[in-house]
């Protein structure tokens, strides 16, 4: 058994991080200068090994937020949103490759789209989206 | 590509009217399997109980949900209807859209012995159908 959290994290980093939308991975940046930032939160998995192979079901978070002074209308949230989701996921059965990590995602899907609205924080008006990919990850080394 | 499972939503159902030439993919597909069985012959003598294996059964069957006026290299659930409904002949394969060295292909020609929509209140036009091969299907593995 493998820990696969480590490649898996970085793939998704590499992806948004290639948008050219600052993402940060596990924590929030200390100051919040860019209007639309990621954030990559922990994966959570479980194992779903079977009698010869190395196999993990896995959620990572996506929070993807947004500030405008005054008001938000979460448009441009949306476009980077969009964005990310065509990236990770550019048609229904497509999966990220990680053959260079020696492993095989399989079964991707966004299982969670949650938009939150923080609402107004010193003069900062604060939209968040939540987006939870689930896929299953085969070790094949 | 080195060893790998079979993700799903990778094996599709392919359909040329035609009969296996040009294949058009099964609109929205949601499900794809395959039915292999032997028939058990009774083989018993004096000498007591036994089987035998008989024949090979195979077929194939499928879900998925309508889409209609589908784009060029797609096949409609409707389409299919009228397959089934003029007991036409056509050419199957069930395969990835770009198979790997490992990966199963399988094609045959045959008919539809089933097919049935369903078109509720609430959800999606869905569709199921069943594939009777004619023959032997080809089953090969991608070199």
């Amino acid at each position: 058994m493998r820990d696969v959290n480590s490649a898996i994290l970085q793939a998704y980093y590499e992806i948004v991080d290639g948008l050219d939308i600052p993402v940060y991975e596990g924590e929030e940046p200390d100051d919040v200068k860019h209007k639309i930032y990621c954030v990559i939160n922990d994966a959570t998995s479980t194992e779903t090994s079977t009698f010869n192979s190395s196999d993990v079901q896995l959620t990572v978070q996506l929070s993807v937020h947004s500030w405008e002074y005054k008001y938000n209308n979460s448009k441009t949230l949306n476009t980077a949103c969009g964005a990310i989701i065509s990236a990770i996921k550019p048609q229904g059965v497509d999966n990220i490759d990680l053959s260079a990590y020696g492993l095989q995602m399989l079964n991707l899907t966004l299982q969670t789209d949650r938009t939150e609205r923080f609402g107004n924080l010193g003069g900062k008006v604060f939209i968040s989206r939540i987006l939870i990919f689930k896929q299953d990850i085969f070790v094949i080394s | 590509m080195a060893e790998h499972k079979v993700a799903g939503g990778t094996m599709l159902l392919f359909i040329d009217p035609a009969g296996g030439t040009s294949y058009d993919t099964v609109v929205c597909l949601t499900s794809v399997s395959k039915a292999d069985s032997v028939t058990v012959v009774d083989a018993s003598s004096a000498c007591g109980p036994d089987k035998s294996p008989g024949t090979v059964e195979l077929s194939y069957s499928f879900e998925g949900q309508h889409l209609q006026d589908p784009d060029s290299g797609k096949i409609s659930g409707t389409d299919l209807r009228l397959l089934l409904r003029a007991k036409t002949f056509f050419g199957w394969k069930i395969a990835p859209v770009s198979p790997v060295t490992g990966d199963e292909i399988e094609t045959g020609t045959g008919f539809f012995s089933e097919l049935s929509s369903t078109y509720a209140f609430d959800s999606i036009g869905t569709f199921t159908g069943t594939i009777q091969p004619i023959g032997t299907p080809s089953l090969t593995i991608q070199a």
